[in-house]
């Protein structure tokens, strides 16, 4: 489990969160949690659901306050650091992070489990708490938000 | 290409690289202290037992959970029986509290709906602090907001007919929250959360009134202590030394302490207990167990 789902997760985390080391934490602690308790997660219908949810919760734990929450946004320009060979490319990362901006955490929540880790519109409903409408709903503001950013032609 | 073949695009080009091995190894030190923990736990439930045992053979008075605010838990009822349900109480911090437990049941699958979780408050407020206590370590009942989200591993803890979580945070220091339930008769069973450690269903502990060592976790030790109804202030010394004072929360202090405080071997670690007046209205001693593990 851990091989299959523990980057995928913590690329996810880190686009919502800005910040790979606190999206590095929240999968980490939800894994050691997971195996702290193997026993019954194991038996548990989907184990990788319930780690995703713990991750998540993590990270909103750390992630509350809005101005945090911003400069980790801002931080997230600066992933990529040392690509000045790459201009055009850090700049659109960073035009994209501006529009991931936009968004509230949920979306951006919504955003990475169905773009990075290509979870169903249902999976994505089951971790998030939330309906699929819902979840389609805030796949539809973001999609809004970053087709103007990439400029996809229609 | 479409729009969302683009955004995925875009968006794996932005997620970081990951390093998985590295990653590995950091589950595996933040396991590590917790099943150190647990064998602790496991090594101090023995010892409960059997001072449980005694404590009931000579007649100690029987300590029952009590709902008045005073007492440090605000309010639904407890009767002296197990309830079948809690009765919650109306609109406030714990109506929120019902409403965000429902919003969690369909994740455990432990929770009844309609159970009521209580925020612990403060005992009754000292009247005066004694001197020489040492340094104030605020204990803040676990505050309850929109924005609350509870971490999982608590609700994992949760044992389906226990009716009352209460959670609290230790100031300036990594233990952020606590959690224990009151059940019928004379038992309480707090688990330490958060660091990177937590007893699992039926791994907790119930104790009587009393000093519980807990929580080790590389060289910060967690002191928890189950006080009398009426205690407004209970304080922490290490061979005779005063180290720290706080407000009990819910019945509860949560001492957090530098393991080296523990200048001897087997350190006694001793709680006082004051009502409001600062009066000593118990005291508890407790070995620190020093083990090859730790």
């Amino acid at each position: 489990m851990f091989h299959g789902y523990y980057g995928s997760l913590v690329r996810s985390l880190t686009v919502v969160a800005g910040d790979q080391q606190t999206a590095e934490d929240a999968v980490q602690e939800a894994f050691a949690q997971a195996h702290l308790r193997w026993s019954k997660i194991s038996k548990y219908e989907d184990p990788v659901a319930w780690v995703r949810r713990v991750a998540i919760n993590r990270l909103f734990n750390v992630h509350r306050g809005r101005r945090r929450r911003s400069r980790a946004l801002s931080r997230l320009g600066t992933l990529r650091g040392g690509a000045t060979d790459e201009a055009t490319r850090v700049s659109d990362q960073v035009d994209v992070v501006a529009a991931l901006r936009q968004l509230t955490q949920r979306q951006r929540l919504a955003v990475a489990l169905y773009y990075i880790e290509d979870l169903a519109v249902g999976e994505v409903a089951v971790a998030l708490e939330m309906s699929e409408g819902t979840v389609k709903s805030h796949l539809h503001r973001a999609r809004e938000v970053l087709r103007k950013t990439i400029e996809v032609p229609e | 290409m479409t729009t969302d073949d683009r955004i995925r695009h875009v968006l794996h080009d932005l997620a970081p690289s990951v390093d998985e091995q590295e990653g590995w190894k950091r589950i595996q030190a933040r396991i590590a202290p917790a099943r150190r923990r647990r064998r602790l736990a496991a090594t101090a439930a023995v010892a409960a037992v059997g001072v449980l045992f005694v404590g009931f053979a000579i007649g100690a008075r029987v300590w029952r959970p009590d709902t008045s605010d005073a007492a440090g838990i605000t309010g639904s009822t407890v009767t002296s029986t197990m309830p079948a349900t809690v009765e919650c109480p109306g609109p406030g911090v714990d109506a929120q509290n019902l409403a965000y437990l429902e919003a969690w049941t369909s994740l455990t699958g432990s929770l009844r709906t309609g159970q009521c979780v209580l925020a612990g408050v403060h005992g009754p407020e000292p009247e005066m602090i004694p001197g020489g206590l040492g340094d104030g370590m605020p204990l803040y009942p676990f505050e309850i907001t929109d924005d609350t989200v509870l971490p999982y591993g608590v609700l994992a803890t949760y044992v389906d007919d226990y009716p009352i979580i209460h959670l609290g945070r230790v100031a300036d220091t990594d233990v952020h929250g606590f959690l224990y339930w009151v059940r019928d008769p004379a038992a309480v069973g707090p688990t330490p959360d958060i660091g990177g450690a937590l007893f699992g269903p039926g791994e907790t502990m119930a104790s009587h009134p009393g000093v519980w060592v807990m929580g080790v976790e590389g060289q910060t030790i967690t002191i928890y202590t189950v006080v009398p109804d009426n205690a407004a202030i209970a304080a922490i010394g290490i061979d005779g030394k005063a180290q720290a004072w706080q407000r009990p929360v819910a019945k509860a202090s949560v001492f957090v302490l530098d393991e080296a405080m523990m200048e001897s071997v087997e350190p006694v670690i001793t709680v006082t207990v004051f009502d409001r007046t600062g009066t000593v209205i118990a005291q508890y001693e407790e070995r620190y167990p020093v083990g090859p593990d730790l």
